[in-house]
């Protein structure tokens, strides 16, 4: 049985990000889509297709068809270049453009789940230190430059607070035992997961909280849900601690599972 | 997020749900109870009520095994009153129930992280110079007066745990104990209908009552359920001979709780009736009445049930009780 995959791995591979940033620079204005999926995102979240699936729906939607390049991939050799480096049937390969403000909410691609889905490779090549693309609450801290390996099978969502793009070069691989020798060469020396802005913010509430009786005992008392989120999220204001009500369910949900997951041996 | 947390954290009215040994070694979980009294037939029920309160969700806390040394040092709870280790569907359940409706008393009904910590150095050897301190301390913990009544902690334990009283022994050489027991053939028959964890192979873990895993292959079921039975009562005789344990019948309930038992348990004259009420209904299914079911459990029992419980448990049973009614009479 093969070795269970990581929630996600930089790959042992270096990117010329150059020649890629110059071919996106070519890339019509006009080329990029708005993505298809409109209800998981807020603001600008739109792409170009450079390798689709024949039988696509729509140029960035999945699809079990044959491979075809586009034109905007045809029209520029860098693309191919950068590709080369991955050896991997690709089955699709998309610019993923989040634009300054926007959102993608947490959500799983259960295309991404099962022992042979295809395996999700991102390359950033535009991106800010702002961005926060948190994987099952993990901050996954992606650069320019590097190519990842993300299990997307699992909740993530994606935030783009700066006043910049996010741009991703995002391919649909076929496992091959390259790819997945890379992602297993990667794990030891991918960089630790760091928590969010908000979550960060949440961990020091919750020294506050245990350090401050009263507040504990007022919040200990409240036994409905909502509420009690709600007024979590209001008191963490209160003390300069900006965090979510969507922080502070995942908590409770990751804290639920925890607990749960010792009786699944 | 840890550091983030000072030491000197208050415990108060927290009580220890999870002993678990993770990356960063020995650590436990916690969740708040506040004054929520532990009047659930086990304590894992109050447990998940605790952890039903949205606070636990969010502020239950996970520290180092230290924090129990550290927190029995600041904060000494009531040392442990009584034990209660029992044969399995032998009435325990029955006497926690009686005792948790008096206000003065903490009843722990085999609470699982106190059994992770008894049985932690089957499995890891190297705490085994730690388990005397840690158990005390974690005893230390459950005893906080959180409700400002307690007087006495009473522990019931999981029915495997008779093969690590010594060791609780050791740290609390003073408290009574004694060791409930039954018919070997009503037990059987019972585990039978409806298996506790320890009568599946492998469930609980390291423990001196399971047998290897090519001998239990080799048996019957019935066979294996009265020979697990039947070591679980040759281990309550051996420790009641050795650690002068009191030896009780199952048919000395419920009236002996507050009978013979009454001084045993440290019952004032007050809390007799409060106990005895506590009686009338089905010990693990609070809203049934209760009703014996030994005359079911002897029609229910074959031929062979019969004869493997007289090979493999009888004998254990007949001595423990001449040991009983030598005391008794």
């Amino acid at each position: 049985m093969p070795d269970a995959l990581p929630l996600c791995a930089r790959l042992p591979i270096a990117i010329h990000i150059e020649p890629l940033l110059a071919a996106l620079a070519r890339v019509p204005a006009d080329a990029w889509q708005p993505h298809f999926n409109t209800g998981y995102f807020s603001g600008d979240w739109s792409g170009v297709a450079l390798i689709a699936p024949a039988n696509a729906v729509l140029e960035l939607a999945p699809g079990s068809g044959e491979p075809k390049p586009t034109k905007v991939f045809a029209g520029d050799p860098a693309w191919q270049a950068a590709l080369n480096q991955i050896d991997a049937p690709i089955r699709s390969a998309r610019l993923l453009r989040l634009g300054p403000g926007a959102a993608i909410r947490e959500h799983a691609d259960f295309d991404l789940a099962g022992p042979d889905s295809d395996l999700r490779i991102h390359l950033p090549l535009r991106s800010h230190e702002a961005v926060e693309f948190l994987l099952e609450g993990h901050l996954v801290p992606m650069r320019p430059g590097e190519c990842w390996f993300l299990d997307l099978s699992r909740p993530h969502r994606v935030d783009n607070p700066s006043p910049h793009d996010r741009i991703h070069l995002v391919l649909d691989c076929q496992r091959s035992p390259w790819l997945l020798q890379a992602i297993a060469a990667g794990a030891p020396t991918t960089p630790t997961l760091g928590l969010s802005r908000g979550r960060r913010a949440f961990a020091e509430f919750q020294a506050l909280i245990a350090a401050d009786a009263n507040l504990a005992d007022a919040l200990l008392a409240i036994e409905e849900h909502k509420q009690f989120i709600e007024t979590v999220v209001a008191l963490g204001q209160q003390h300069g601690h900006a965090f979510s009500e969507e922080d502070v369910q995942s908590v409770m949900r990751q804290s639920r599972q925890r607990w749960q997951q010792q009786w699944m041996a | 997020m840890a550091t983030l947390i000072p030491n000197a954290l208050d415990f108060h009215d927290w009580l220890p749900i999870r002993t678990r040994l993770d990356a960063e070694g020995w650590r436990i979980d916690w969740a708040r109870f506040g004054t929520q009294p532990l009047a659930e037939p086990f304590f894992r029920d109050s447990t998940e009520l605790a952890l039903r309160r949205p606070f636990n969700q969010v502020f239950r806390r996970d520290t180092a095994i230290d924090a129990l040394l550290d927190w029995q040092q600041r904060s000494p709870g009531i040392a442990p009153t009584a034990f209660v280790f029992h044969a399995s569907r032998c009435g325990s359940t029955l006497i926690a129930r009686m005792l948790s409706r008096l206000p003065g008393y903490t009843v722990l009904s085999e609470p699982s992280p106190l059994d992770a910590l008894l049985r932690a150095h089957y499995t890891t050897p190297p705490i085994a110079a730690d388990q005397p301190t840690l158990i005390r301390a974690m005893l230390s913990a459950y005893g906080q007066r959180r409700r400002g009544t307690e007087r006495a902690l009473v522990v019931k334990l999981d029915a495997w745990n008779i093969f690590e009283l010594p060791l609780l022994r050791q740290c609390f050489p003073t408290t009574p104990w004694l060791f409930l027991y039954r018919d070997p053939l009503e037990i059987v028959v019972s585990q039978i209908r409806q298996p506790g964890m320890h009568l599946v192979p492998g469930l609980i873990g390291a423990t001196p009552l399971a047998f290897p895993q090519d001998e239990v292959n080799a048996m019957s079921h019935p066979e294996f359920v009265a020979r697990t039975i039947g070591r679980m009562l040759a281990a309550g005789l051996e420790q009641c001979r050795a650690h002068g344990g009191l030896a009780v019948n199952y048919d000395e309930l419920p009236d002996g709780v507050t009978g013979r038992l009454a001084s045993f348990f440290g019952l004032a004259e007050s809390d007799l009736p409060i106990a005895q009420d506590g009686s009338r209904h089905n010990a693990k299914h609070p809203h049934q009445v209760f009703q014996s079911d030994r005359d079911s459990k002897h029609r229910d029992a074959s031929d062979e049930i019969r004869a493997a419980v007289d090979q493999w448990a009888r004998g254990p049973y007949a001595e423990l009780e001449a040991l009983r009614l030598a005391r008794v009479l």
